[in-house]
This record gives structure tokens, sequence and C-alpha cells, in this order.
């Protein structure tokens, strides 16, 4: 294992209401430095909104959440510090479609971290590079496929120098052949020793790069642990039922 | 009759800059009132929204006699130009507020998401992020308004202002021949309104074009 002993990410007691609907239900996760964290559960399960919490996209109703020693939440400044030390890759990538790649990369460097153009265009051309698609800088969003776009995107968040990377389902929105270029740029990331906190279903990826993986359901941490024992041998009735229907979709022999 | 053309022509001088100064004076108006409420949230909201459909649902005709008499009473009379500026300003600046914010809320969510994600500020946002992808959304539309903004300133005759509705009324008075006169009145609102609609449709065009271009191979 990678990872120090030391929390990046420390969520205490997160508690998430929607009007009446309690989607988070105080949920406590600690991350270490280095480690990465699979977050799986059955949709609804309040897996997104527990990511979105941790870079301050939705406010906690109640907890509190500090990532590299910032609370997340107050000022717009402070809201800004610690979303630039977090970098998030969506399930629909979200890049901007009146920019180019490289442009789309530039932008957190130029904007908020303050980098000369010359700088920032030489850190987004090496994380092209990185993430394969060097040929693709003066591309819009719009002329590359799902998968270029999703890389772009990690490109996009890696460019902030980020100490976690949160990924939401980066895969879900995927061609099934364009899945694995993707996940292939994660698990690079994950071997250079990134701190990552990715909700997903690809449970076969799950099990090769997690060092821990978090079972939820209907709000609360239901089940943690490594994942062979996570997959192999769940403690919980709620995972062993989440395992067996997500298995049932594409392996049903194999569950049996 | 060679008076009488030199009379409309000078009131149609008056109703283009006028409808130019509505249109500028509303759109600064429009922009503010938009960002404020899609920057701002739920409270600006509560306090504006009021205002804005106060605004839109009642009729110009009638705002603009209590821009201008309402200003007599509150003692600062405003003469019949001002008062005309203002009150279409006024006016102008509910509906473009409507079609601005309308045109900036129909950016998807994930856009502004991505950009707070890296740490920009939510006003970068709107305006580096959301604004220029709202913006070919918002120009045919606000086009499509000025059109009208600019019959609506023949309103503007009730307050005495020596606009192209009035430089007709007055023409009318002298020659009796109301026919021969808004005829002509209307082919020069005409002359004038029907070359921006064209134009409406071109611009709309070739921003739908680029925008496609973009968007998909």
């Amino acid at each position: 294992m990678a990872a120090s002993s030391e929390p990046i990410v420390s969520a205490e007691q997160v508690t998430k209401d929607f009007g009446s609907l309690r989607v988070l239900d105080a949920v406590t996760l600690r991350v270490l430095r280095g480690e990465r964290v699979v977050i799986i559960g059955p949709s609804g399960s309040g897996k997104s909104t527990f990511l979105r919490c941790i870079n301050g996209l939705e406010p906690v109703t109640s907890g509190r959440v500090v990532v590299d020693g910032l609370e997340v939440g107050g000022t717009g400044v402070q809201l800004s510090r610690v979303r630039s030390a977090v970098g998030m890759v969506f399930q629909l990538f979200n890049l901007f479609p009146h920019k180019t790649a490289l442009q789309n990369i530039m932008l957190g460097p130029v904007k908020v971290l303050g980098l000369s153009r010359d700088e920032a265009k030489r850190r987004a051309l090496r994380l092209l590079e990185r993430v394969g698609l060097s040929d693709k800088a003066d591309e819009y969003p719009g002329r590359l496929s799902g998968g270029q776009q999703q890389r772009v995107a990690i490109a996009r968040a890696l460019a902030m120098s980020p100490k976690v990377m949160l990924f939401d389902e980066p895969t879900s929105a995927l061609d099934p052949e364009l899945v694995g270029e993707v996940l292939e740029v994660m698990r690079q990331l994950a071997s250079e020793g990134m701190t990552m906190i990715v909700v997903s279903h690809e449970m076969a990826f799950a099990a090769d790069i997690a060092d821990r993986v978090i079972v939820m359901d209907k709000g609360v941490i239901v089940e943690e642990g490594p994942p062979q024992t996570i997959f192999t041998n769940p403690q919980t009735v709620r995972t062993r039922v989440f395992l067996t229907r997500l298995l049932g979709r594409s392996g049903k022999h194999e569950a049996e | 009759m060679g008076l009488e053309i030199a009379y409309l022509l000078r009131g149609t001088q008056v109703t283009i800059e006028l409808s130019l100064l509505a249109f500028a004076g509303g759109g600064v108006l429009g922009f503010t009132v938009a960002l404020l409420r899609v920057l701002g949230g739920s409270d600006v909201t509560l306090v504006v929204k009021p205002l804005v459909d106060v605004v839109r649902g009642s009729p110009l005709l009638v705002q603009l006699l209590a821009v201008y008499l309402g200003s007599s009473v509150l003692g600062f009379s405003l003469n019949p130009l001002t008062a005309a500026f203002v009150g279409l300003s006024i006016n102008a600046g509910a509906y473009l507020s409507e079609i601005i914010r309308g045109a900036l809320t129909s950016v998807p969510k994930g856009q502004t998401e991505a950009g707070l994600a890296i740490g920009l500020s939510r006003m970068y946002v709107v305006w580096g992020i959301v604004l220029p992808q709202a913006f070919p959304v918002i120009v045919p539309a606000a086009m499509g308004f000025f059109i009208s903004l600019v019959k609506d300133t023949s309103l503007a005759y009730v307050l005495g202002l020596l606009e192209l509705t009035r430089a007709a009324k007055d023409i009318v008075d002298r020659t009796l021949d109301p026919f021969h006169t808004y005829v002509i009145v209307m082919l020069i609102y005409f002359a004038l309104c029907y070359p921006l609609s064209v134009l409406v449709r071109v611009v709309d065009r070739q921003l739908q074009h680029k925008g496609l271009a973009r968007e998909r191979l």
C-alpha cells in the first residue's frame, strides 16, 4: 500500500438533505495520502453526492469535510483554494465546448493558479501527451470521441496539480469500446501515487487499483475493506445483494 | 410635399436615435438584472422578479405616461425625449433580462460545475464559460426584440416627442390627408425593420452553423 498514515481528505459525520430527502446520513470517511478508494453501491445510494461534498459542489447540511487541512465551505476564496487542490472528473466530461482541448486545460492554471500563458501551455501540452492526445491539442471537444473527451477532462483536472482526484463514474457515459482507454489513464495515475476517490461500477478496475472499497447504500457506508474481502467475502447482506445484481447483469455463471 | 417628407425624415431620425438609446439602456439594465439573478440566487430573485413581472405585465404606453407625468409630480420633470428613453429602457430591460437569463440557464449545469471544480470564481464561470455559450441564443433573440422596440417607440408620440409617428400626426393635422401620410409612415417603419429581420435570420443561421461545427462532426 502506497498510502501514508496522514489523512488528506477527512469527512466527519457528513449529512446532506435535499428538501426532506436525506441523501447522506452521517458519513465518515478518512482517505490517506496516496490511497486509492473506490466507492460502489446502487444508484441513488449517495455516492456521487458524497463526492461532490468533498469539493464543495454540494454544501453539506451538517458535518464537516477537511481537505489537506482546509475546511470545505466558507468564503468563495477558501472554496476556490480547496477546489484547486481537488481535481474532479465528471460522468459527462463537461469540457467547455467553446474552447479547444488545449484551452480547456490551460484555463485553470492561467486564471486560478496565475501561471503565464506560456507556462500553462507547456503544462497543458505535457498533460495531453500523458493522456495520449498530443495530436488533439487544437480540436474542439465536439470533434473528440467520448473517451478522448474524458482523457482531456482528466488532463484538465491534473493541470491544477491537485492533491486528490475525484472521479464521478468516469466511464458510465462511454461506449464500451472506449472505457479501456480511460481506465488505462486512471491506472497510470494510480501507479504514480495519486490519491484517488473513484465512484465506479467497473468492478474489475476497482479490484485492480483500490486499496479500499467502500460500499454505500441509502446514504450510509454499509461496508468497507480491501477489494478481495468485499468482492469475495462480503460481510453484509446489502453488499451481497448489490454485487449479485451487478454480476447478474454481466456474468451470471461466475456468480453462481 | 417636399417639406412634409423632410419633416417625416426628421421624425425618422428621432425614432432611430430613440430606438438605439433605449436598446443600449435596456441592454445594460437587462444584463445587470440577469447577472444579478443568476449570481445572486434566490434572495435577489425575490426582490427583482416582481419588478420584472410588473414591467412585463403592464402596457408600455402606461409606463411611458407614468415616467413622464410621474417625474413632474415628483419634482424633476423630464423632457419628452428623456422620459421616453427612461420608460423604453426600463421596459426593454425587463424583457432583455428574461432573454439573457433564459439563455444563461439553458447552458448545462455541468459547465458551471466543471468551472467551479477547477477553482474558478462564480463570477468568472458565468462571464467566461456560461455567457459565451449563451451568446448564440441571446444575439438573435435580442435583435428580434430590437425590431419590436423600433416599432414601440411610436408610443412616445403621446409624450409629444417629435418622432416619426408624431411627425405624421402633425402633417395630417395640417394636410387632412391621413391615408397617404400613414401609408408612407408604415413604409418607413417597414424599411427600418425589414432589413433587420432579414439580418436576424442570417445571423441566427450563422451562429447555429458555427455552433454545430464545434458540437458535432
